[in-house]
């Protein structure tokens, strides 16, 4: 059993590397080919990228298969007995997280006991992410060649972009270098996701960030995307400030960023973050309540140490919101949601790709994998940003008059409801949604992409209309996405799982359920289950307002209409695999195989309900009360979402009321909404400004505070030195001088004794004798 | 022998150019002068692998500060008189050494001299000769500084880098030089000549109390004020007054006013210099004299003031990098940022934030170096530096955009880069410090991260990004060139350093570790007051209270009557020294 079991951690980790690193080739491959072999017309770069990301996602499949599935509850019961089998290539598992694979590639630095390392750590939530990632990457890729094809060309005109004149600019094509970028974002996501410690989730969720930047900001030429891009990376920066906050307190405190126990060659154990968090499941605390034990492993002939290693709470606390931080800022939770949005400026298969598929899921992925870390207290923050964030997000998307940017501020809402779940104990739930929404959400970017590329890049909502005639594919497509998203459905009362319904559908159920299960252990918090229901609502009546806005009715623009024509292949069989996914991926509710992959991997102390009492009492509900809200949780947001779309259906699809009349019924809440709850606004206001105004005040004191100071110093002395001077020329010099000139009147008076008379010489000189001869004697002692 | 010629080979090239070639066409001093920067360059290199192939120097006793190679000789010894009237010898040394923090630093200081010598290729047209011999000149006294292990020899190879940085300035620098030139000599000056006070007095005290007969070898000193530390207020007093020149040099808000202004008056070279080695001249005093020989000043009043300069300087400087319109003088304020981190890491006084602070000073060499040099290539395109004249120049200059980009994400710390080991290493060792507001002043300093992405990211979207905008320029009608072979072979290496040592640090940190350990050895023997205190107090009530006050019961204030009470160490006989024939 170990030797077997050894073996499939090896393929397991030598698969999922190879995924991983294949990309990075393929960037390497493709900025060297800037310089030296490709021409701007050259397809090789993007091929080079699809073949990379497809070559990543069929090792990822491999390693699925290889994964020890099995032996995550022969491990489980291993860990019964603590001691789990542990081979000499640092590889063990904590017995809070089963069936984890876990070691280093090499130490990036050391510092005694405390290193900072590259390694790896998988489990199912590892496997599923790298399938969905290099499932949707290869389909974005495959997507772009056809998306971006105009930009194989020397001169590329873009309209959006003007020179000083008005003209649009031209450029040469930037074909293989958007390629490159993408490239270097699939190796920095599945660096996050394999990432084995905390501080490498956090240098390739930097990368991630850097990638986007990029990437947004692709259109170089367009200062409202270089605008975009900046502000995605410094909202990112303030979330990134908290999560190295958490960080230094985990690594100070606990003294590892380590996710998984590591036993080294020398059979020394080194405890991880998890082990020493969650020992056997549950936060232990100190007698007062005030700490948490920290749990290091003991070697077999160790006593244990009278006084263990603790933490205290409040630290606890901070580091778990410190992680948080990083993941709202990642994730455009409120209150950094508003990023997101003018991401949208990149092009349109990054928009499905990294913002909202992949690196904007990172977030919630960094609470799924930090769950151990995190007190009750911060999980319910999470659940509060989560419902605040899904409202916020939601209802903006009601009024949002662009293709891309209901789906983003959809993007933003899902992801709430994915927090929401996390923060009252839905781990499963949290995690499924995630993967199902990787699917549907870049479904449905994609098939925007492939309207504004039939439309000649027109996303205006107010200008497309009826375009089902012209893209029936497209229409299909995106028909699917929105009934997934949306969670409408034929419910099967007796098997739910079975139901003629879409991803979205099983994926949101288990998030109310979640909800309704936590509320009814802690009514206080009622609010954690009303909010998303009332959610589920909005989302329906916006999303088929999208729909039937872009592909029904009488089209707006007959210029446009006229001009659409339904994309390729290369465009459409993308859709049409997403789209499969969209459907298929969660047949089975609870029984399907990703949610039953997935829970593989939830943290042990998830399982059963827990009550905890730090600080304030908080219940969260095990797999049976989840399971026992299921149906009725399930059935009400059906009818909710039903509701919705039956309102949407009336209101856009009969139309009877005219665009105007429905512009004048609430105008100011709509103006509110189309202000984005005026976050922008207020963040320029209050930060953006205040800091500006100070910084140039900060000059200012240097120029007015500090340098007169220094000018004045320095007069002072200029004026002591000049003191000294006159002191020099009265006193000194004086002295001097004086001594000068009186050395000369003496000898202007001597000079009279120069007679010349030699008489009178013989008389000094004997009058000088005499008195010498006098003073002599006088002097001599004795 | 290495270390002779990598100090002097500069200023023997200088002297030969200035004495015999003072004439030279521009094109024959340049090429003079890269020949003999690359000359140090591979010499430093040689000084370097011999380095490394010293054996481990793990687990031998050692002195808080210890060059792993050294050369020295003596120079002149004096004579002293001491409390009984006894005569001693006292000798000054040639002492020159390297130990791993030096070594990496000698490097860095060849290195950024030949881009200097690069960038100043065509830019320096006028009197080429001086310029290029003063350039060489400053590297003599740059490597002199970090190769003295001896007190007086140190001071002086510190003063002298002022001399030629004076001259480059002021006669090769912008409209304002001479203003900036004088008012960065005279003022670093007077901060330096309170250190000469501090660290004339600090020889005096070390002296009295320890009889040592070669109080400027800096190993010797350490190692006597180990076993035998000053009482802590003379310490205190000592820091301060050693720290001034240090805090001016680095520089410390409020003392920072002279850099910017000299950055943006210098030519490119002396800007690289400045940047890259000079302002380390700061910290890396407060680490090769006032850590070993002063721990408990260090935790004092290092922790408070030095800390809160720093916190202060970080989030002071990016704001002022902010509101700049000049590219140069946002570089030149992310400066005071950066060292702001650096010193930051240093006065967590740990391992952990010890390297950090060293590993900044490499990064920030290199970093800033490299953003100076291409701002000096954008300014010889353009004439101006002024953001506001500038835009989406991505588009003309695809080449220095890129090199641009990758320098910025250095400097703000991309993973992968050099600038984030270093920053998280100082910040994590400033969290974990022990004193009371480690993680106050690390929670403060962790703003930077966020201030830094800010100005240089609205700094690459004005300039670089966006619709093109150039300056109108008509005196060269040609268009603007991209980066040439020159230039790219500038850049080239500190790029590939940037890279290099953001993704393998372990080897820089495995060169600087035992120093770092020692220094840390010293200074957690007299940890932070508080626990000093306790400490104390354990002691006093123990059965030996005498030996505990023998060491620490002497007030500051009878100073004088330490000339009388403290005979010359009887816990450290001298040894005897073979090298003096009597």
């Amino acid at each position: 059993m170990p030797e077997t079991a050894e073996t499939s951690h090896l393929i397991v980790r030598n698969l999922l590397t190879a995924a991983w690193l294949l990309p990075l080739a393929a960037f390497i491959a493709q900025v060297y080919a800037v310089e030296c072999w490709s021409n701007r017309l050259s397809r090789a770069s993007g091929l080079l990228g699809c073949a990379a990301i497809g070559g990543s996602l069929v090792l990822s499949l491999l390693a699925v298969a290889f994964f020890p599935s099995g032996s995550g509850s022969a491990h489980t019961a291993d860990d019964g007995s603590n001691h789990a089998a542990v081979d000499a290539e640092h590889e063990a598992h904590p017995s809070a997280t089963p069936a984890a694979l876990a070691g280093r590639y090499y130490t990036l630095a050391r510092f005694g006991d405390s290193r900072l390392e590259l390694g790896w750590y998988v489990d199912s939530l590892t496997l599923v992410l790298f399938v969905v990632i290099g499932l949707i990457a290869s389909c974005v890729h495959v997507f772009s060649l056809g998306y971006l094809d105009d930009e194989r060309t020397e001169d590329y005109r873009d309209e959006h972009a003007h020179a000083g004149d008005e003209q649009p600019v031209s450029r040469a094509g930037r074909f293989h270098l958007f390629f490159a970028y993408l490239s270097l974002f699939c190796f920095s996501m599945f660096g996050l996701v394999l990432a084995g410690n905390l501080l490498q989730v956090f240098a390739f969720w930097e990368l991630v960030g850097f990638c986007s930047y990029l990437l947004i900001g692709f259109y170089r030429e367009r200062p409202s995307a270089v605008r975009a891009a900046n502000k995605a990376i410094l909202v990112n920066r303030v979330g990134d400030f908290g999560f190295l906050i958490g960080l230094a307190v985990l690594w100070t405190s606990v003294g590892t960023l380590q996710f998984a126990t590591e036993v080294d060659s020398k059979g020394v154990t080194a405890s991880g973050l998890f082990e020493q968090v969650r020992g056997d499941g549950q936060l232990e605390l100190s007698d007062d309540s005030k700490s948490v034990v920290l749990q290091r492993h003991l070697e077999a002939g160790d006593e244990p140490a009278p006084t263990r290693p603790t933490i205290a709470y409040t630290l606890f606390v901070l580091a778990g919101l410190g992680i948080v931080a990083g993941s709202i800022g990642k994730s455009a939770q409120f209150p950094l949601q508003t990023w997101l949005p003018d991401a949208m400026e990149g092009p349109t298969p990054v928009s499905a790709l990294v913002h909202s598929a992949t690196m904007v899921a990172a977030g919630v992925y960094l609470v799924a994998r930090c769950y151990p870390l995190l007190a009750p207290e911060v999980l319910l923050v999470v659940a509060y940003v989560g419902a605040a964030t899904l409202f916020i997000g939601a209802t903006i998307a009601l009024t949002a008059t662009e293709l891309k940017q209901v789906l983003a501020f959809s993007t933003i809402s899902q992801l709430g409801y994915m927090m929401l779940a996390l923060g009252v104990g839905g781990w499963g739930a949290g995690v499924f949604h995630l993967s199902t929404h990787a699917f549907f959400k870049s479904l449905l970017f994609l098939s925007a992409g492939s309207v504004i590329l039939a439309c000649h890049h027109e996303q205006r909502l107010d200008r497309l209309g009826g375009l089902r005639h012209r893209l029936p594919w497209t229409a299909a497509a995106m028909l699917i996405g929105t009934l997934a998203v949306t969670g409408v459905g034929i419910p099967n009362p007796w098997a739910p799982g079975y139901s003629l319904a879409l991803s979205g559908f099983h994926s949101k159920d288990m998030v109310l359920a979640s909800a309704l299960a936590f509320v009814r252990l802690n009514p206080l918090h009622s609010l954690l289950y009303l909010v998303p229901l009332a959610g589920a609502g909005i989302t329906a009546v916006y999303m088929f307002r999208l729909w039937l806005k872009v592909f029904v009715g009488r089209p707006a623009d007959q210029h446009v209409f006229e001009h659409a024509k339904e994309s390729p292949p290369v465009v459409l069989i993308p859709l049409a695999v997403l789209a499969f996914f969209s459907v298929f991926s969660a047949v089975g509710g609870e029984s399907s195989w990703l949610y039953r992959g997935l829970v593989t991997s939830e943290p042990a102390f998830v399982a059963a309900s827990s009550t905890s009492s730090a600080i304030w009492p908080i219940t969260h509900p095990g797999h049976e009360e989840i399971h026992a809200a299921h149906g009725a949780a399930g059935l009400m947001v059906w009818l909710v979402a039903m509701a919705g779309a039956g309102i949407a259906i009336w209101i856009f699809g009969y139309q009877p009321f005219s665009a105007d009349e429905l512009r004048a019924t609430f105008p100011r809440l709509r103006q509110f909404l189309l202000d984005r709850w005026r976050f922008d606004a207020l963040y320029d206001l209050a930060v953006v400004q205040p800091v500006l105004r100070i910084s140039r005040q900060a000059i200012a004191i240097d120029r007015t505070v500090i340098d007169p100071l220094l000018h004045g110093a320095s007069r002072l002395l200029v004026q002591l030195a000049g003191w000294g001077r006159r002191i020099d020329e009265l006193l000194v010099d004086g002295a001097v001088v004086g001594i000068g000139a009186w050395t000369w009147r003496s000898g202007e008076r001597l000079r009279r004794l120069q007679s010349g008379q030699l008489r009178q010489y013989v008389l000094w000189l004997g009058l000088s004798v005499v008195v010498l001869f006098g003073v002599v004697t006088w002097m001599r002692p004795g | 022998m290495l270390m002779l010629v990598t100090i002097f080979l500069p200023l023997v090239a200088a002297g030969l150019m200035l004495f015999l070639d003072i004439r030279a066409t521009p094109t024959r001093a340049r090429w003079t002068a890269l020949i003999a920067t690359l000359a140090t360059f591979f010499a430093s290199l040689g000084l370097a692998g011999e380095f490394l192939r010293l054996p481990s120097a793990e687990g031998v006793a050692r002195a808080p500060v210890q060059p792993r190679m050294e050369l020295r000789h003596d120079w002149l010894t004096l004579e002293r008189t001491d409390a009984e009237g006894n005569s001693q010898p006292m000798r000054l040394e040639f002492y020159l050494g390297v130990d791993g923090i030096s070594i990496t630093m000698i490097v860095l200081t060849t290195l950024l001299c030949v881009c200097g010598v690069l960038v100043s290729w065509t830019s320096i047209t006028e009197r080429a000769a001086e310029f290029f011999a003063i350039l060489m000149v400053l590297e003599t006294g740059l490597i002199g500084v970090f190769c003295a292990f001896d007190l007086v020899l140190f001071y002086v190879f510190f003063e002298f880098t002022l001399i030629p940085l004076f001259f480059l300035v002021g006669i090769w620098g912008g409209p304002l030089r001479r203003y900036a030139a004088g008012k960065f000599f005279v003022y670093t000056l007077a901060g330096s000549l309170i250190t000469l006070l501090g660290l004339v007095s600090l020889v005096w005290q070390a002296t009295l109390q320890t009889g040592l007969e070669t109080p400027f070898s800096l190993p010797a000193l350490s190692e006597a004020l180990r076993s035998n530390p000053l009482p802590d207020s003379v310490q205190t007093a000592l820091f301060l007054a050693i720290a001034a020149g240090f805090m001016v040099k680095v520089p410390l808000v409020p003392f920072h006013t002279w850099l910017p202004l000299a950055h943006v008056e210098a030519p490119t070279a002396g800007s690289v210099l400045l940047a890259g080695v000079l302002l380390k001249l700061g910290s890396y005093g407060f680490l090769r004299l006032l850590m070993p020989m002063l721990p408990s000043g260090c935790w004092d009043v290092g922790v408070p003031l030095i800390a809160v300069m720093s916190v202060v300087g970080i989030i002071y400087g990016s704001l002022c990098a902010l509101a700049q319109d000049d590219i140069k003088k946002l570089v030149a304020y992310s400066s005071v940022a950066h060292l702001g981190f650096c010193m930051l890491g240093l006065f967590a006084l740990n391992v952990e934030g010890i390297s950090g602070g060293v590993l900044q000073m490499i990064n920030h060499g290199l970093s800033t170096g490299a953003l100076f040099c291409l701002v000096g290539m954008f300014y010889e395109r353009y004439h101006t530096r002024s953001l506001s004249q500038l835009g989406g120049l991505a588009t003309r200059l695809p080449r220095l955009a890129t090199a641009m980009v990758l320098i910025t994400f250095a400097s703000i710390g991309l993973p992968g880069l050099n600038g984030f080991v270093g920053e998280i290493l100082a910040l994590m060792g400033m969290f974990d410090a022990q004193h009371e507001f480690g993680r106050v002043y690390a929670a403060l300093g962790a703003t930077g991260v966020v201030l830094g992405a800010w100005y240089m990211l609205a700094m690459l979207q004005t300039a670089f990004f966006g619709e093109l905008k150039e300056p109108h320029h008509d005196d060269h009608a040609e268009p603007v060139q991209d980066l040439g072979f020159r230039e790219i072979v500038t850049l080239a290496p500190l790029a590939t350093l940037c890279v290099v040592i953001g993704l393998f640090p372990q080897p820089l940190l495995d060169i600087i570790n035992p120093d770092v350990k020692a220094l840390v050895t010293v200074l957690n023997n007299v940890s932070h007051p508080s626990t000093r205190a306790t400490q104390a107090a354990a002691e006093d009530q123990s059965q030996f209270p005498a030996t505990s006050s023998a060491s620490f019961g002497i007030p500051a204030d009878e100073s004088v009557a330490v000339l009388h009470l403290v005979n010359p160490s009887p816990a450290q006989p001298r040894p005897a020294n073979p090298g003096i024939g009597e």
